[in-house]
């Protein structure tokens, strides 16, 4: 564990690397899908998009 | 602006937050996921975690009288996921029209800061278009201003 060094505008936060693995979790899996599923539909404006 | 917020562990490899909202109703372990969906796109996922059925409670409201502080520590763990991923593209939709009105409220009030550092985009109406603090937007994606 280590904790990020607050510079100005940066945010402190503590860096674990031990955290339990979330992304199969049905919830954010389900939230994700959404969330494809909703910019498929309605896709983000070219000006957004990352070349 | 000196906001209360609680402390933030990340797992930066996995774009996973936690912090601990204390309260009436106790300690209550908080997850925030940054999911990839697409090209440099991110998924906002936001939950409790529900240490009996091990997995995030999604229809949870906690009420433990911290709102603020969480949604202060909230937009810390944006604000930090940018600092690491200076292209990404947070998308971000409330599980309810309610919590996407609340996240607009907490925009709207930091508006002045936040339109100095990012561009947000909200849904509205079957389109997408640059935000305006007092409209309710289905959604809305937030990116650094380049």
């Amino acid at each position: 564990m280590s904790v990020a060094r607050k510079k100005k505008g940066e945010i402190k936060v503590t860096i674990v690397k031990d955290m339990r693995d979330y992304s199969e979790d049905p919830f954010f899996k389900k939230k994700a899908e959404s969330a494809k599923e909703f910019l498929k539909k309605h896709p983000l404006p070219e000006s957004s998009k990352k070349k | 602006m000196n906001l209360e917020r609680y402390k933030l562990i990340v797992s930066q490899e996995q774009g996973q937050y936690e912090f601990l909202s204390e309260g009436p109703k106790g300690v209550i372990r908080k997850v925030i996921h940054y999911l990839p969906i697409g090209n440099s796109i991110y998924n906002l996922g936001f939950g409790d975690w529900d240490e009996v059925n091990q997995k995030i409670n999604d229809k949870s409201r906690s009420n433990n009288g911290d709102r603020e502080k969480i949604l202060v520590t909230v937009a810390d763990s944006v604000m930090h996921f940018m600092q690491l991923h200076p292209r990404a593209i947070v998308f971000s939709r409330g599980e309810t029209p309610s919590k996407t009105r609340l996240y607009q409220m907490v925009i709207a009030r930091e508006w002045k800061t936040i339109s100095k550092l990012y561009k947000i985009k909200g849904f509205y109406l079957g389109k997408w278009e640059d935000f305006i603090p007092a409209k309710n937007y289905d959604a809305f994606t937030l990116e650094i201003l380049q």
